[in-house]
Parts: structure tokens; C-alpha cells; sequence
């Protein structure tokens, strides 16, 4: 019996594996907005050290952003499908992430050097752990990117086989993006 | 917490729950047990075959499972109830404070109404399902919504819960109120796992305490340079006068503990590192309680309540609610802690101590209270703190 | 093919994110593309696996549903041992236990007594495995797995690997866990709650020593383990529902554990905050938690932390982590109950809503565990009013329960019994939630047994009922065989029956002001009178105990010897009964099913049978309903009949 049957598709269109990507994103939200309420609930209750961010992360934090320029500019280049400079930009986008830890290590040694010792109270911790959980997350970030990166040498990717690299830009650009929310974070909590 | 329901039966009655009640529970107990393993192991013989044909075709489960629900039901609130008022005797008795009797009036609305909506709801469960159980040839109800219904089911209970809300927010803004002026200070600090009980003396002042300084002979780690710290008593029990406010002053030296004097609905959680304080007023002397309670043995107690490690269940002190009179009388009549000619224990003072830099002011520990000159305990800049070990 | 007919997912492995359905048009998939292999890692398009890459380390989401299913059963044979024996403490603490040093060893000492620090730490590996392992991995991770796909009509979950990765981290935690157990200082002790100083500092009880720090790592990767398989859930549900399968036609089973897992995601990663500062306070000397504190002799460093922060992050997960727990339970339970009623769920959105709004609030009401910790009384005035106002659509549920079965014609299968059992315990058990959401109640009934009677009945026994029930109504599916019913009944009736034995005389003694986490009642006089309702508790745990065996020994042998199995054993609506027996990696053979309507059309007016499953398209309804066996076959969107699959043979 023949009749019109009405089949509505599926409502959502977003790329299954660029959801579960998404979600993650969320609970290493969830992560750092505990970590910043626990923050400002210890801060209320007074005797909190108030000092200057290391003049290093400044420069870190112009890495970041570039790095996700260079990133960005990867993508782009796929989807023009002009393969060398995806690959080219995922190096600098690599190399930028290691500068960018490597910075981040050198803050830590300029925190030592001002008198900011880790466990002398818990406003120094803070400080030390958000930017080691972030930098944390950031090397998993840097492993995607090289992963991505030897896959784009073997010529795996095209421009309508992309799912890869949008997948790593996403998560970078993430990196960034956090980073930048800490280290406003920090300025306002900690002058 | 008493209910109304004693208006029927005095406080002091049998309790209806007496041993020999309880014995016959066990036996029942026991016979249920046995009864249901002599069940199980017949029919795990019979059915040792998982996939045997049915040796009980005879037996209609559907009803059978239908009737034993109604029944358990039945029975579980009729048995509910009975041994909710037979066991009342058990309880704590009517509240000691006058901010728990209207806790107990709180709690006694509230299991009115949960109580008949627990039974009701069962009622209609089982109702509904010994009623509607499987019959061939019926066809059931295709009735999968109706808004209004969902709406009524939404606001009944709604409005039942604001009105317990407001009756709640009521009484727990007046017991988290500030306490009055008048009122008697007690300080509780607990340790594992034991409680200190220190009154202020006759300066009404409670003496600094630092707990650096804490030692085997200065439990609380008084600071002597602290003048009004001197007459402060620490006695073993905590006594209180009736009709008059007192204010607990709550710390903790190790880990959590928690405050907790059941006969007055107290409860205060005690945080090392943050004092927290609750105010009540008694309202029955101990006299009064036992002549109440026909138990010339009763007293009140404070327990723990926060787990706080191996002696958690064992942190006792007993309360004694007495008159304005015999409370002065008491008061009068302890001991400061301090002790000016305390036999020298000398320990010297930097024994173990790390290097410390030169800001440290709170070097100096008293190992013998009162017998040198302490300096004052200084802030504290860095972590560098002399440290000391008395085992 | 026309394209239309594609699979969605095809579309959507291979064209970027903008604008899929361009693609999706301009696309050739010629017959070779195999259509049982989307969506699956490299790994998956192996042509054959291995023993181990099929049995162990499986992409394929019901076998990591049993995977699941078994380490839930086995760590809750292991919680139950531990309840039985304190039980065993508190029903006789003036006796030898001396016949316990088979089991606990050392921790009896010479005169029989058992040690008061290990004492707690069962309390609290029976309520972190309890919770933890069982009630959330053993139940979400099992059906969750086994369920979506199969109700969405989906071939895998979103990401196979990930899926993988999620059982094993949780199997690697659940190691750890157990491993804990047989340490020489203890497992932790500091409640499953494990609030510091006393879980930071080893010298306040033994069990925080190693035992902790074996607690956190386990926690760790267990977080991790329930992130990665939220994940999966949420992007399942969003992407791989099958044709016709629109949000609002998708059965409560699957609502629930979608709600489920956006709380996990939301609120797991605060639990992983907590447990990191806590690490820092522990081994690193930070202080966080930890502030103005003489212990052992000493005074400690630590300066400036408080212990109430601990709180606040982990009751931050800890109250969502209740309804991590419960809201899969409900779901099961809505579709069990509609099932076996053969009526639809009465207020289906109602029910939606419900579970969105209990969801939501579970995220503000958690400092309602923190009344007499000393927080500021306007706060606790706003806790107050939130918990009380999570009773409504937990209420709601209840009435929508209740009116489902009204008018039914009611199978009382074990699953059935077993879900019904839920209603009556989540009614008792949420009531007394009214107690103690109620500030100024809580009081005097805070941290006492009144709060253990609370927890254990409205969360721990019902969502067990939750987790049994499920066995019992999708044994056939994950099995082929039909578990045997006389057995479940029994099983069922000793388990209420002891439930509510155990449970319910522990009002009485919260009433009486008995505080919780007491290894005995020896040392006060208003904790007497308790001794022979100790007993009596501890006979029927014991009892309930046994009940569990009957169960454990008809699911084993089940498996084995188990009748064969029907393809749809509960003549049910929903999509899982369509699929061959043991469906094989991709569950239906040939194409997915589209679907037509909702889940709930059980006794439809007009429809002869009392149920009309989601698959059958209008134009066949007739022709199904004078032949329902024609359930197990597919039909393609004009209703016409696709040629005879094998499943049509079973």
C-alpha cells in the first residue's frame, strides 16, 4: 500500500566525532571553573599574596595567539588544498606550542625568583596549578598537532578528508582561548 | 522527638517494644529464615534445569506475584506504624531546648504529611496493580496524558513543600540568629578524640590561644602572655543554668568533628582552622529530665558527630543543666587551668628547629606555663616556623 | 540507492562540517561501500578479529556493556560483603568475632575485636564502591552502552575506540580500588565522602595513608572513565538516531542516560578539581584544606585552607552524582513499567520534563549536605528552598508512575516487580528527603542513621532495583536466553522484602538521634536500646544477602542453560527487539530500521494487537497486526516489506 510517509532526518548536523570533541571541551571547563571559584571563595576569606604575572607570560600569551593564527592558517591552506603550506603551518603551530611551554616554564622560574614559592599559601598554589593544569592539557594539545602533523606529510588529508585537522584547530584554538581567560583571570585576582 | 499521639500514653509508659516482643521478633525472624531457605532450596531443586518444562504450570505467578505485593504492602504499613508508635520510648525524649520544641513540632507536621502520602500512594499501587493484572482478553487503558492532571500533581505538592519551606526558614533563621547579649560562653574544641570544655572564668574573657603552642600540658595552646587567659577553667563537664542562653564557641584542633547534644537538637560541625558557634537556651534541668524520664542514671551527653577516626563513636562529655544558683556555685568552685607552680618539665625551646629567619617573632614556647616570660606570638610572614615535637 | 535511502552517517563521516547536505547529494556511494563499517575507527575495518580484539578489547558497544555488566556484579558482590560484615561489628560488638580472621586477618585482633580504624574504612569502600562502581558504572555503563545504539537504531556509539578506552580506564580503577582493600595500612577511612584533614593527614587514621592515595589515583582514572564514556553518549544521542527518530520519539531509557551523562560531564571534572587540590595538600604540602592543625604532637605547617572548600567541590559532583545515579534507574523504569502495563507512559513530555528539571537543579541544591557546617544561614535558607523545590518533578515521576499503571493490564514479570519495588522505594525513601532538605531538621537528624535509612532507600535500593530490572528485561537481548522467572521472583521478594527490613528500623534509630559511622554504641547512654533492632538488621541483610546468590546463580546459569529466548520475549515497542539474537558488530543486518511514531503506542485503539512497535510504517500496520510475528522483519518507508532477513527465522 503506497501512501506518503513522512520521515523527518535527523535534526543535528554536527560531525559525531567533533561533538564528542565539544563535550570534552566542556569538562575541561568544568575543570578550570571549579579550580577559579575555589579561587575566589579562598580570596574572600582574606590573606592572599598580591604580586605582578611574570612579564614572561605576556610574551607566552602573544605565542598562543600566533600559534593559533599559524593554526588557523593550516586549515585554511587545506581547504584551498595547498598542502605544503598545511604542513608548513603546523610546524610553526608546533614549534609555537613548545616555545609556548617552554615560556610558561621560564614564568614559573621568574615567580621562584620573585619570592612566589609554591606551597607558602594557597594563593601561590593556585597560580602554579592553573597554569600547569592548562599546561597540561596544552601537551595533549601539542601531541594532536604532531600526530596531525606526520599524517599531513603522508598526504593523508584532502580537502574533503579534513575531519583530522578541524578536529586538532578546534582543540588548539581552545588552548588558546583558555589560556587567555586564565591569564585575564589572574591579572584581576591577583593585583 | 515525641508524637502527639503520646497524648494517649505518658512519656513514661512501658515501652510497647519490650524485650520479650523482641524476642518473639527474632523468632519470627528466624522462622521466616528458615522457612525461606527450605522455599529456595525446593525450588532450585525443581527448577536445577533451567530450561525444563514447567513443573509449576498450575500456578499462576501473575496473581500470585499480584496478591503478595498487596499483601507485603499491607502489611509493611500496618507493621510500620504499629512498631513507629510501639518503639516511640526509644526515641529521644521531648526536647531539652526551647528552639527543639519547635523543631519537634516541625518534624512531627512533616511526617504527618509524608506519612500520608507514603501511605497512600502505596495504597494506590497496589491497588492499581492487584486491580489491573494481566487478563487475557483485556485491553488496557490508552491513556498516555492529560495536562491538568500533571498540573494539579505539580502544584499540590508544590504548595505543600512551601509551606514547609517557610515553617523551616522560619525556625532556622531563629536558631542561626545572633546570639543575645546574655548569653553564657562555652568553648568545645574537639581533638581526637576527646573534647576540651573551657568557660572564660571570672573575666568573662576567654585567654588567646595559638595552636603552636599547644602541648601536653597546655591542651588548648594558651598564649600566657595573654593576661585573662589565666582564670580560665577547663573542666570535665559541661555544665550549664537552665532558662538561661548559652553560646558554644566550636573548634577543632586535628581533623572535623562535630558538636552534637542530641536531648537539645544541638548540632554545629567543629573546623580546624575556622571557629563556627551555636546558641541555644535549655529549658529542663537534669533533675527535671530524670524525675521526667523515671532514670535517676540519665544524663545528658555530647557526642561526635563528623567521622574523625578510630574514636569517633567514643568523644563523650556529659552536660549537666543545673539551676542559675548551683551553676554559679559550680563555676565558683573549678580550678584554672593555669598552673603557676607546675613542676618544671624543661624542654628547650628550640630543640628541633629548623633555621627560621629573623621576622619570626613566635619562637618562644612555653614548656612550663607561667614560669618564664613568653614573647608574644608574632604574625606569621613566611612558612618558617620553629617547630617543636612532644610525643 | 538514492541517496535519501544512505545511511546519515556515511554523509557525515566524509563531508566536513559545512553544510552536510550538499554533500550528502553530490555523493556516489556505489555498492561497494559497506554500509555495516561506518562510523567506526580503522580498527573496526578489519575483516576479522581476533579472540582478543573481539572478546577484550572490543570497540563493539554490547560487548563493553557486558564487560561493564560483569565488573559491576562482581564489585557489587564485593560492597555487599563489606555491608554484611560491619553489619556484623554493629549487630554483635561484645563478641569474638574471631571467626571473621579468615576474611579480615590482622584487622581482628587477639581478643576478637575487630579494629575500629578498619571498621571505617569498609563503611567507606562499601559506600565508594557501592556508588561509584556499581550504581554508576555498573548501571550506566551497561546500559547506556547496550541501550543507545540499539534504541536509536544506530550500528555502534559515535566513537567505538573511545568507548573502549572508557571501559578499561574504569577497569584499571576498579584494580586499584579492590587492590586497596588488602593494604597493610588500610584502604581510606574517611567516609566515601573522605573529607580532609582527616583524608589528607595519614597520622588522623591509617587508611590515609596509601589507602587514600590509592583512592584518588582509582577516582582519577574512574572520572576519566565515565567522561569518556559521557562523551559518547551525549554525541550518540545527538548524531546516530536512525530515520524518523526525533528527540521526542526517542524511548525515557535513552532521555535518561542522555540527561545522565551532560550531568557527568558538567560535574565530574569538579570531583577531579577537589581530589587534585586535595593531592597537592597531601604529598605536596599546599593548603588547600588544611589550616591552624596540631595532630600527633605536631603542629603542621599548612596555613590558610579550609576544609569547607573540600566540601563545596565535591558536593559540587556529589549531589549531581546522586542523580547520575537514579535517573538511569527512572528511565529503565518508565520503559519496564509502560512495557509490562502495555499502556504508554503516562505524560511522556511531563516525564521529559521532569528529568530535564531534576537535572537542572541537582546542580544548586548541593550545599543542602552542608547545613551545620557553620555556612552563613541566608545560604542555607537558599539551599533549603531549592532542595525542597527538586521534590516536585521527583513527585511528578512518582504520580506519572503510578497513573501508567492505572487502568494496565499488568504483567508482573520480574523486571516488572522489580521496577514497581523502585516506585515504593524511591516514595519512601524520597519522603524523608523532605526531612532532611529542611535546614533547620537537619539539624538534629544530620550524620545520623536517619540519613543512611534516607540514601539507602530512595537512591542505593532503587536504583539496584533500577539496575536488576534491566537485567531481568534485556537478559534476552544481550543473551539470547531468558533468565528464569520463578528464580527472579524469588529473588525479587527476598531482596524487598530485606531492603525494607534493613532499612526502614533505621528511622527509628535516627529518631532516637543515633549517629552514623559508629563502630559501637557503648560509649553513651542515649544510644542504648538499640541492640536487638542491631541484630535484626544485620539477620535480614544477611538475608537479603542470600537473596543476591539466587540471583547470581540464574544469571550465570541463564547464560548457559538459560530457555531460548524469543526475539521480542516482552512484545515490546522499541527498536533493540528488532535486531537478530546476539546481534553481531553493527546489530542489524542489512539496513537499519526507519522509525513512525513514538515508543509508547501499547494497547493503541484500533490496533488489534496491544502493542505497535516504532518500526512498523502506517501503510503496514495491517498487514502487521494480523501477523505480529512480522515484528522480527523490516520494511523500508513505503511499507513495503524488505526481503526476508534472518532475523525473520529466529
Amino acid at each position: 500500500m503506497q501512501q506518503e510517509i513522512k520521515i523527518e532526518e535527523p535534526d543535528f548536523r554536527i560531525h559525531p566525532k567533533k561533538v564528542v570533541l565539544w563535550v570534552s571541551m566542556v569538562s575541561i571547563v568544568m575543570i578550570f571553573a571549579a579550580l577559579s571559584s575555589a579561587l575566589m571563595v579562598r580570596q574572600g576569606e582574606g590573606n592572599w599574596n598580591y604580586f605582578k604575572m611574570p612579564p614572561m607570560f605576556w610574551i607566552t600569551s602573544g605565542l598562543i595567539l600566533l600559534s593559533s593564527v599559524t593554526m588557523q592558517w593550516s586549515l585554511v591552506s587545506l581547504k584551498r588544498e595547498s598542502f605544503p603550506n598545511l604542513v608548513t603551518g603546523l610546524w610553526i603551530t608546533a614549534l609555537l606550542g613548545v616555545a609556548f611551554l617552554a615560556g610558561q616554564f621560564m614564568g614559573w622560574m621568574e615567580l621562584v625568583n620573585m619570592g612566589v614559592f609554591f606551597r607558602d599559601n594557597p594563593s601561590n598554589s593556585f597560580l602554579y596549578i592553573l597554569t600547569g593544569l592548562h599546561g597540561l592539557h596544552l601537551i595533549g594539545g601539542l601531541i594532536a598537532v604532531i600526530w596531525v602533523l606526520v599524517k599531513a606529510i603522508l598526504f593523508r588529508y584532502r580537502a574533503n578528508k579534513m575531519l583530522g585537522v578541524e578536529l586538532c584547530a578546534t582543540y588548539w584554538h581552545f588552548m588558546g582561548a583558555l589560556w587567555i581567560y586564565l591569564f585575564l583571570f589572574l591579572l584581576y585576582h591577583y593585583s | 522527638m515525641c508524637l502527639p499521639f503520646s497524648l494517649l500514653q505518658a512519656q513514661d509508659a512501658a515501652p510497647v517494644l519490650n524485650q520479650e516482643n523482641l524476642d518473639f521478633m527474632m523468632m519470627a525472624l528466624k522462622g521466616l529464615l528458615l522457612l525461606t531457605v527450605v522455599l529456595a532450596l525446593n525450588i532450585l531443586r525443581m527448577v536445577f534445569n533451567l530450561r525444563d518444562s514447567d513443573p509449576f504450570a498450575r500456578v499462576d505467578f501473575n496473581t500470585l506475584n499480584a496478591r503478595i505485593l498487596a499483601g507485603f504492602v499491607l502489611v509493611g504499613i500496618i507493621l510500620a506504624l504499629y512498631y513507629s508508635f510501639g518503639l516511640r520510648s526509644l526515641y529521644l525524649p521531648e526536647s531539652a531546648s526551647a528552639h527543639g520544641i519547635n523543631l519537634d513540632k516541625m518534624f512531627n507536621l512533616t511526617l504527618l504529611v509524608t506519612g500520608i502520602v507514603v501511605i497512600i500512594t502505596h495504597l494506590l499501587l497496589v491497588w492499581f496493580t492487584y486491580n489491573n493484572r494481566w487478563k487475557e482478553n483485556r485491553k488496557a487503558i490508552y491513556y498516555p496524558d492529560n495536562n491538568k492532571l500533571e498540573m494539579m500533581w505539580t502544584i499540590a505538592p508544590a504548595i505543600v513543600l512551601t509551606v514547609l519551606v517557610l515553617d523551616g526558614a522560619k525556625n532556622w533563621n531563629s536558631i542561626m540568629s545572633p546570639p543575645p547579649e546574655d548569653a553564657i560562653e562555652i568553648e568545645l574544641t574537639g581533638k581526637q578524640f576527646a573534647w576540651n570544655i573551657r568557660y572564660a572564668g571570672s573575666d568573662d574573657k576567654f585567654g588567646k590561644t595559638n595552636f603552636r603552642m599547644i602541648s601536653a600540658t597546655n591542651e588548648l595552646g594558651f598564649d600566657w602572655s595573654d593576661e585573662s587567659g589565666k582564670d580560665d577553667v577547663m573542666p570535665g563537664e559541661i555544665y550549664m543554668p537552665v532558662n538561661r542562653p548559652v553560646l558554644l564557641k566550636i573548634r577543632a584542633r586535628d581533623v572535623l568533628h562535630s558538636v552534637y547534644l542530641p536531648h537539645f537538637r544541638v548540632k554545629m560541625d567543629a573546623v580546624p582552622g575556622m571557629p563556627t558557634q551555636f546558641w541555644f537556651t535549655p529549658i529542663k534541668t537534669t533533675k527535671e529530665m530524670r524525675t521526667m524520664l523515671k532514670n535517676e542514671n540519665f544524663n545528658y551527653e555530647l557526642a561526635c558527630t563528623e567521622i574523625c577516626g578510630r574514636g569517633h563513636f567514643s568523644m563523650k562529655r556529659t552536660v549537666v543543666v543545673v539551676t542559675e544558683a548551683e551553676y554559679k556555685e559550680w563555676l565558683r568552685k573549678q580550678k584554672p587551668y593555669f598552673e603557676p607552680e607546675a613542676p618544671a618539665a624543661v624542654i628547650p625551646v628550640n630543640a628541633t628547629a629548623p633555621a627560621q629567619d629573623s621576622t619570626s617573632q613566635d619562637s618562644a614556647i612555653p614548656a612550663n606555663p607561667g614560669k618564664d616570660k613568653i614573647a608574644v606570638a608574632g604574625k606569621l610572614k613566611k612558612s618558617t616556623v620553629t617547630l617543636y615535637s612532644h610525643n | 540507492m538514492s541517496s535519501e535511502t544512505l545511511d546519515l552517517r556515511e554523509q557525515l563521516e566524509e563531508a566536513p562540517s559545512i553544510a552536510p547536505a550538499e554533500h550528502a547529494h553530490s555523493h556516489h556511494h556505489g555498492s561497494g561501500h559497506d554500509e555495516s563499517h561506518d562510523s567506526h575507527s580503522e580498527e573496526d575495518e578489519l575483516p576479522e578479529v581476533n579472540f582478543i580484539r573481539k572478546y577484550v578489547f572490543s570497540t563493539d558497544h554490547k560487548t563493553i556493556a557486558k564487560q561493564f555488566l560483569i565488573s559491576g556484579i562482581i564489585m557489587a558482590i564485593v560492597g555487599l560483603l563489606l555491608s554484611v560484615l560491619f553489619r556484623i561489628q554493629l549487630a554483635w560488638p561484645q563478641e569474638d568475632l574471631g571467626i571473621l580472621r579468615p576474611i579480615l586477618g590482622k584487622w581482628i585482633n587477639e581478643s576478637g575485636q575487630l579494629d575500629p580504624e578498619f571498621y571505617l574504612a569498609m563503611v567507606t569502600m562499601h559506600g565508594t564502591i557501592m556508588v561509584f562502581f556499581v550504581l554508576t558504572a555498573g548501571l550506566s555503563g551497561t546500559f547506556s552502552n547496550f541501550l543507545i545504539p540499539l534504541q536509536l537504531g544506530a550500528r555502534d556509539m559515535a566513537s567505538g575506540f573511545i568507548n573502549m578506552l572508557s571501559y578499561w580506564f574504569f577497569f584499571a580503577s576498579a584494580v586499584i580500588m579492590t587492590y586497596s582493600l588488602f593494604l597493610e595500612t588500610g584502604p581510606a577511612g574517611g567516609g566515601w565522602v573522605i573529607y580532609p584533614p582527616l583524608s589528607a593527614l595519614p597520622q588522623a587514621i591509617s587508611g590515609s595513608g596509601m589507602g587514600m592515595t590509592l583512592w584518588l589515583i582509582s577516582m582519577a582514572l574512574f572520572i576519566v572513565s565515565s567522561l569518556l564514556g559521557a562523551i559518547n553518549y551525549i554525541s550518540t544521542v545527538l548524531n546516530l538516531r536512525t530515520k524518523g527518530m526525533s528527540m521526542t520519539r526517542m524511548p525515557l531509557t535513552i532521555w535518561a542516560f542522555f540527561v545522565t551523562a551532560i550531568i557527568g560531564t558538567l560535574s565530574f571534572p569538579v570531583l577531579f578539581s577537589a581530589a587534585l587540590l586535595l593531592i597537592f595538600d597531601r604529598s605536596f604540602g599546599t593548603s588547600f584544606y588544611l589550616s591552624d592543625i596540631y595532630i600527633a604532637g605536631k603542629a603542621l605547617e599548612n596555613h590558610g585552607g579550609s576544609p569547607i572548600l573540600f566540601q563545596h567541590l565535591f558536593w559540587f559532583l556529589g549531589h549531581p552524582e546522586v542523580y547520575i545515579v537514579l535517573l538511569p534507574a527512572l528511565g529503565m523504569t518508565s520503559e519496564i513499567i509502560s512495557t509490562n502495563a502495555r499502556k504508554p507512559i503516562f505524560g511522556y513530555r511531563a516525564m521529559i520534563g521532569s528529568i530535564l528539571g531534576i537535572a537542572f537543579l541537582s546542580f544548586i541544591v548541593w550545599a543542602h549536605h552542608m547545613f551545620v557546617t557553620g555556612m552563613n544561614p541566608f545560604l542555607g535558607t537558599v539551599f533549603m528552598l531549592l532542595t525542597l523545590i527538586i521534590a516536585v518533578p521527583s513527585a511528578v515521576k512518582t504520580f506519572n508512575y503510578l497513573a501508567t499503571l492505572w487502568g494496565g493490564n499488568i504483567r508482573f514479570t520480574t523486571a516488572m516487580l522489580f521496577s514497581i519495588g523502585l516506585v515504593s522505594l524511591f516514595i519512601t525513601g524520597g519522603v524523608t528527603g523532605i526531612f532532611l532538605g529542611n535546614a533547620a531538621l537537619d539539624i538534629p537528624l544530620h550524620d545520623t542513621y536517619f540519613v543512611t535509612a534516607h540514601f539507602h532507600l530512595v537512591m542505593g535500593s532503587a536504583s539496584a532495583f533500577g539496575f536488576f530490572a534491566g537485567v531481568y528485561h534485556w537478559f534476552p537481548k544481550m543473551f539470547g536466553k531468558m533468565m528464569n522467572d520463578r528464580l527472579g521472583y524469588l529473588h525479587f521478594w527476598l531482596t524487598f522484602i530485606s531492603v525494607y527490613l534493613v532499612f526502614f528500623p533505621m528511622h527509628f534509630m535516627g529518631m532516637a538521634g543515633i549517629p552514623r559511622r559508629y563502630y559501637a554504641a557503648s560509649t553513651f547512654d542515649f544510644t542504648q536500646g538499640f541492640t536487638n533492632m542491631n541484630i535484626f538488621i544485620t539477620l535480614s541483610a544477611i538475608l537479603g544477602f542470600s537473596g543476591q546468590l539466587v540471583f547470581l546463580y540464574n544469571f550465570f546459569g541463564s547464560i548457559f542453560k538459560g530457555k531460548k529466548a524469543p526475539l521480542n520475549p516482552w512484545n515490546s515497542n522499541t527498536l533493540e527487539w528488532t535486531t537478530p539474537h546476539n546481534p553481531q558488530h553493527g546489530n542489524w543486518e542489512g539496513q537499519i530500521p526507519a522509525v513512525y511514531r513514538w515508543p509508547y503506542d501499547y494497547s493503541k485503539p484500533g490496533v488489534n494487537n496491544d502493542y505497535l512497535p516504532q518500526h512498523i510504517p502506517d501503510g503496514a500496520i495491517q498487514d502487521w497486526d494480523h501477523n505480529p510475528a512480522n515484528a522480527s522483519l523490516l520494511y523500508d518507508e513505503n511499507g513495503n516489506r524488505v526481503a526476508d532477513t534472518p532475523a525473520a527465522h529466529h
